[in-house]
């Protein structure tokens, strides 16, 4: 009957001891797992602390390909993102100043020619450039998912 | 008495031994690898983590002013937010709370900046209208700035919507492998 109760006791001890370790214990996903969050522009940060590990301009190189290099579907998608992103920021850029442009000619009188053909471009411009920057946005997304994906195998 | 107390050590080890053996998923007594061999529970629980997270995870996928949410690997499309889409985020990710306080906050932007980016493209597009019919209105510039102003106050409000829908994903994603 001693044996038992000690033995309870001992057992009640050893899983109190594991419960307090395994609540304390700090996993890789909470540590390095990956998200995107809105800054003026793009930042990745990382972790519950949310530390910031990358912060993506419009229209320079990001560097995610290298922040992912563990994983390689993230990369595979890390390189979508790049060749997409900076052209469709400089597209929608172009297509958004040429826009601002015709909203000036407008009150121009006479009306100068070039403002007849200003408006389509410049829409043109923002679709084209919306729709690479779609694809820079998934691939970014795809990238941070096999990331954090590659941090629980 | 030192055979009571080996006993008693030993009673205990076994029943640590089989309540650490549950709460690890229940896996060390039967999960073989490929050649057969059975695998440490730490490498058979990363295993199903993955497993689970390649099934169950989300993320979101920009489409056009609105968002696909898509889970597992194979994509699979849950539902698309934006743009006074009223589908609940909040109920996808109610199994983690951290989760679904992102998911009101997402709620709550994306609602508000979808109303004032349409007033401001509206009020931008009216400011056009009126110029392109050649009158002199004093109110065109005015509707134009407004309506600028709108758009960028409203896109702002939207971007931290998708950053508190990334983060909504990001804790459920997270929880997946305690549940």
């Amino acid at each position: 009957m001693r044996i038992l109760l000690i033995a309870v006791l001992l057992t009640g001890l050893a899983n109190m001891a594991a419960t307090i370790e395994s609540g304390a214990q700090v996993t890789p996903y909470d540590e390095r797992a990956l998200r995107v969050d809105a800054a003026p522009g793009l930042r990745i940060v990382r972790g519950v602390s949310d530390s910031v590990v990358l912060n993506i301009g419009e229209f320079r190189r990001t560097g995610l390909a290298d922040l992912v290099a563990t994983s390689p579907h993230a990369v595979e998608q890390a390189e979508v993102f790049e060749k997409n992103y900076r052209p469709g920021s400089w597209f929608v850029g172009a297509g958004i100043a040429l826009f601002g442009l015709n909203v000036g000619l407008t009150s121009i009188q006479p009306r100068p020619s070039i403002s007849g053909w200003l408006l389509p471009v410049s829409v043109g411009l923002i679709v084209y450039g919306g729709y690479r920057l779609q694809l820079a946005y998934r691939g970014l997304q795809k990238a941070i998912w096999w990331y954090n994906r590659d941090l629980k195998s | 008495m030192k055979l009571n107390l080996l006993l008693a050590l030993g009673l205990s080890a076994l029943a640590s031994g089989s309540l650490t053996a549950q709460t690890n998923g229940h896996t060390s007594a039967t999960n073989k690898n490929q050649n057969g061999a059975p695998v440490t529970t730490t490498q058979s629980t990363r295993a199903d983590s993955a497993t689970v997270y390649d099934s169950q995870a989300l993320r979101f996928e920009g489409k056009w002013g609105s968002a696909d949410i898509i889970r597992g690997a194979k994509g699979e499309v849950v539902g698309t937010v934006g743009w006074f889409r009223d589908f609940d985020v909040e109920k996808l990710v109610q199994s983690s709370p951290r989760a679904v306080a992102d998911a009101r906050d997402f709620k709550v932007s994306n609602f508000r900046g979808s109303l004032v980016t349409t007033i401001g493209a509206s009020l931008v597009a009216i400011g056009i209208a009126v110029a392109g019919n050649n009158s002199n209105n004093a109110s065109t510039p005015v509707l134009i700035i407004a309506g600028a102003g709108g758009i960028g106050w409203g896109l702002n409000h939207l971007n931290s919507s998708y950053a508190a829908l990334s983060r909504a994903l990001w804790w459920y994603n997270r929880d997946l492998a305690a549940h």
